[in-house]
């Protein structure tokens, strides 16, 4: 086979990839077009190559007719294309564009009715064929050629100057570019050499066209022109069958060419599967990421209302406040005799409503607290705190609760002089009141050690208060410091916890650098919580050396 | 015969390792004006008093090696910086407020001075030329009790100085602040070896090799001032 005809059907087959390549895309206008027109290539390349095949002259101006009306079809889909390119745009078909057409159909019509009318006259020159052209109808031909070409080009470099978007304007600049190189060329080898009498080198006319189809291609997967998804693997598979077709064509022998064929027909059948099963689980890898994408929105919409949630608990427990430090004052001073004297019976009864506003006043204050470290608003003041003396005192000062539920208590340390930590001391009093208390609860006539111990070593100080109460669950202690766990009976014996204490206590350690834990042997046989803090000397000296060290 | 060959050889890694100390000086410095932090300025006078030190004894020498009372009263203001870069490295321990050094920092102060006095009187009072052995290495040749009290004092502070920043090593965060102080403590090992080597050896290679320990020292700590938390 003449490597004239070979070249032009390996053209059309990688013209008439490229054409389903770009229906791949979204199935928009200009998508549709764009296609047509590589579409168009291909007809005219397998026309022209069998035109050129062709040894019967009728047939060959058979095909010589059907080239030329493909090659019409180009210029006219290339302008329609310019008309809607980028997709984007507002512009929609009207009843003008369809006039477009018309100059086309008159040129169907006119080779339907005389077959001469572009090629007056075809003969055997050798191997070759010699024709004679109709030049008055030819130039018409070539003049319906420029115009569309011209008009396609204004309206591509109007849509340039118009658009705002950069990708875009990179897309339009490969398409003006790689299209009006293959144009002039393939127009000068198709349309004005032959006008001049040289028929020989027409043959290279679609060849020029590779030049449109890599800078099309190119921009489809760098810029992302016609919204292709592009899959290595169909281009990897379109690239050997595209390969082995050439080898096929090319093949001198008839063994040869059984043999290429067989193997086209083998890569073509598995590359289809090969295709099919990548092209599935891209989609499927699609639809994870879209159900990614909807949760990562899910989350941050949650986010958003437990803000809203921490804000209205926020105001409300500011507006609970007030009240109760009326009902609390009030309650008090009628229990201590100030309105005169109150019956027995409604004296314990106020007394009631002055402990329960107290609690009241607990539980709200709590709340306020979660919110204020959930919104990033709890404010530290780190002093030097004796940890000692801060845990005498809150034993003293918890005295009367401690008295009431029976229970004694002991406070020990390793025979160190000093115990300072750096901490917060009315957030760290609140804490070990908190654990305290809750060792009181929970160990009714019981007992409570309270131990301090100092590593020296590592610089870590340690307070802990055990307890020989109900225990607690293993199941539990994992998150007995999460908001509102509570383990099965708790409430019976402390009624009136709101859940929050020791998740409050484990973000305030935490903010001190320190570590907050609970060990128990199992239910029924105590418990103890663990505050580990950092020794006041070593964080400083810990800063000094930062400071130092950072700056050197 | 090569140039190297006429240079007597303790003077001339004396003077490397003198040099190098003033640039970890200058960049200390450097580091002072930008933080102000205390701790760093007492760490560029110690610096510059190692660099005084080590021009004070190898200067002489290099002016004229044969002028053994020129290089023996060099010895005696260098053992003068030596004393008072002691006193000026325990000012950067206080600086950063740690423990033990802070509490008695009085008493190591009372104990630097008074074997500084002790050695420097035994120096002046007894005064004794040094010997210059093989390829120009120099033996200080003074008093034996002033021999041993300079150079024990160089190993032992040098020791305290390494456990200091090794410790202060476990408390700092961030590997480039951990690799700083692991290399102030490593040079306290390395200059305590070196002053022992260097001020009681009689023996020319034991000299050479405290010297080329003394400017490895130097070096190691330039590359304090390269590494930088990102």
């Amino acid at each position: 086979m003449p490597y004239e005809v070979v070249s032009l059907f390996a053209i059309a087959v990688l013209n008439a990839l490229f054409s389903y390549f770009l229906l791949e895309g979204e199935k928009n206008k200009t998508n549709i077009l764009f296609s047509l027109v590589t579409l168009s290539v291909a007809l005219w390349s397998v026309n022209l190559a069998l035109f050129i095949a062709s040894s019967d002259l009728a047939r060959g101006l058979f095909y010589a007719n059907n080239y030329y009306l493909a090659a019409a079809a180009i210029p006219l889909l290339f302008f329609y294309f310019s008309l809607f390119f980028p997709p984007e745009t507002t512009k929609r078909w009207k009843w003008k564009h369809t006039l477009y057409l018309l100059p086309f159909l008159l040129l169907i019509l006119a080779t339907l009715a005389n077959r001469n009318i572009i090629l007056a006259e075809i003969s055997l020159d050798g191997r070759h064929k010699a024709v004679v052209l109709n030049q008055g109808f030819y130039l018409v031909y070539a003049l319906y050629f420029l115009f569309f070409v011209t008009l396609s080009y204004y309206q591509l470099g109007k849509s340039y100057l118009e658009s705002k978007n950069i990708l875009e304007k990179i897309q339009l600049r490969f398409i003006v570019w790689g299209t009006l190189i293959s144009y002039l060329l393939g127009m000068t080898f198709n349309l004005f050499l032959p006008f001049l009498g040289n028929y020989r080198q027409i043959w290279l006319g679609p060849v020029f066209t590779l030049i449109m189809v890599f800078s099309i291609g190119y921009a489809v997967f760098r810029h992302h022109l016609f919204n292709v998804k592009v899959i290595t693997a169909e281009v990897l598979t379109f690239s050997i069958w595209f390969f082995i077709l050439i080898r096929t064509l090319i093949s001198d022998t008839l063994q040869d060419q059984i043999v290429n064929g067989v193997l086209l027909l083998a890569t073509t059948i598995s590359g289809i599967f090969l295709v099919r099963s990548v092209i599935k689980e891209v989609e499927t890898r699609e639809k994870i990421e879209r159900l990614a994408e909807d949760l990562s929105k899910a989350n941050a919409r949650l986010k958003v209302l437990d803000q809203q949630k921490s804000e209205f608990v926020s105001i409300a427990s500011h507006q609970l406040r007030g009240p109760l430090t009326a009902i609390k004052g009030y309650a008090s001073m009628v229990v201590e005799g100030s309105f005169g004297p109150v019956d027995v019976k409604a004296k314990e009864a106020v007394r009631r409503i002055f402990e329960s506003s107290l609690h009241l006043a607990k539980v709200v204050e709590d709340f306020l607290n979660v919110t204020k470290i959930e919104q990033g608003g709890m404010k530290f003041e780190f002093t030097k705190v004796d940890l000692k003396k801060l845990a005498v005192d809150t034993v003293a000062e918890l005295k009367p609760n401690i008295e009431r539920a029976g229970v004694a208590i002991a406070i020990g340390d390793n025979g160190e002089k000093e115990y300072y930590v750096l901490a917060d001391f009315e957030k760290l009093r609140q804490v070990i009141a908190n654990l305290i208390d809750n060792s009181v609860k929970y160990a009714p006539k019981g007992d409570v050690k309270i131990f301090i111990d100092k590593q020296k070593e590592s610089g870590k100080i340690t307070l802990s208060i055990t307890d020989n109460g109900m225990g607690i669950p293993k199941e539990l202690e994992n998150r007995l410091f999460e908001k509102f766990s509570r383990g099965e009976g708790v409430s019976k014996i402390n009624t009136g916890g709101s859940g929050l204490g020791l998740y409050l206590a484990k973000e305030v350690i935490e903010a001190h650098q320190g570590k907050i834990w609970a060990h128990s042997a199992g239910e029924g046989k105590g418990s103890t919580f663990f505050v580990e803090l950092n020794e006041y000397e070593q964080v400083k000296e810990a800063e000094q050396a930062d400071r130092f060290a950072k700056a050197l | 015969m090569n140039l190297l060959s006429l240079i007597p050889l303790t003077p001339l890694l004396y003077f490397t390792g003198g040099v190098l100390c003033g640039l970890v000086a200058l960049s200390a410095y450097i580091s002072y004006q930008k933080s102000h932090n205390r701790a760093i300025f007492y760490l560029s006078l110690t610096f510059l008093l190692l660099c005084l030190h080590s021009l004070a004894l190898s200067i002489p020498g290099l002016m004229n090696i044969h002028d053994l009372r020129m290089i023996g009263g060099g010895y005696i203001v260098g053992t003068f910086f030596l004393y008072a870069l002691l006193l000026t490295a325990l000012k950067v321990q206080t600086s950063l407020n740690r423990g033990f050094v802070e509490k008695h920092s009085f008493v190591i102060n009372t104990i630097v001075i008074g074997v500084g006095v002790t050695a420097l009187w035994l120096e002046i009072t007894d005064f004794r030329f040094p010997v210059v052995g093989a390829w120009g290495t120099i033996f200080w040749n003074t008093t034996p009790i002033a021999t041993w009290l300079i150079g024990l004092t160089a190993l032992f502070y040098g020791l305290f100085w390494a456990d200091f920043f090794q410790q202060t090593g476990r408390i700092v965060r961030g590997f480039a602040a951990k690799l700083k102080m692991l290399i102030l403590s490593i040079d306290g090992v390395v200059l305590g070896v070196a002053g022992l080597l260097v001020f009681t050896s009689h023996n020319a290679v034991l000299t050479v090799i405290g010297h080329s320990l003394f400017v490895f020292a130097s070096l190691l700590s330039l590359l304090l001032f390269v590494f930088r938390e990102r």
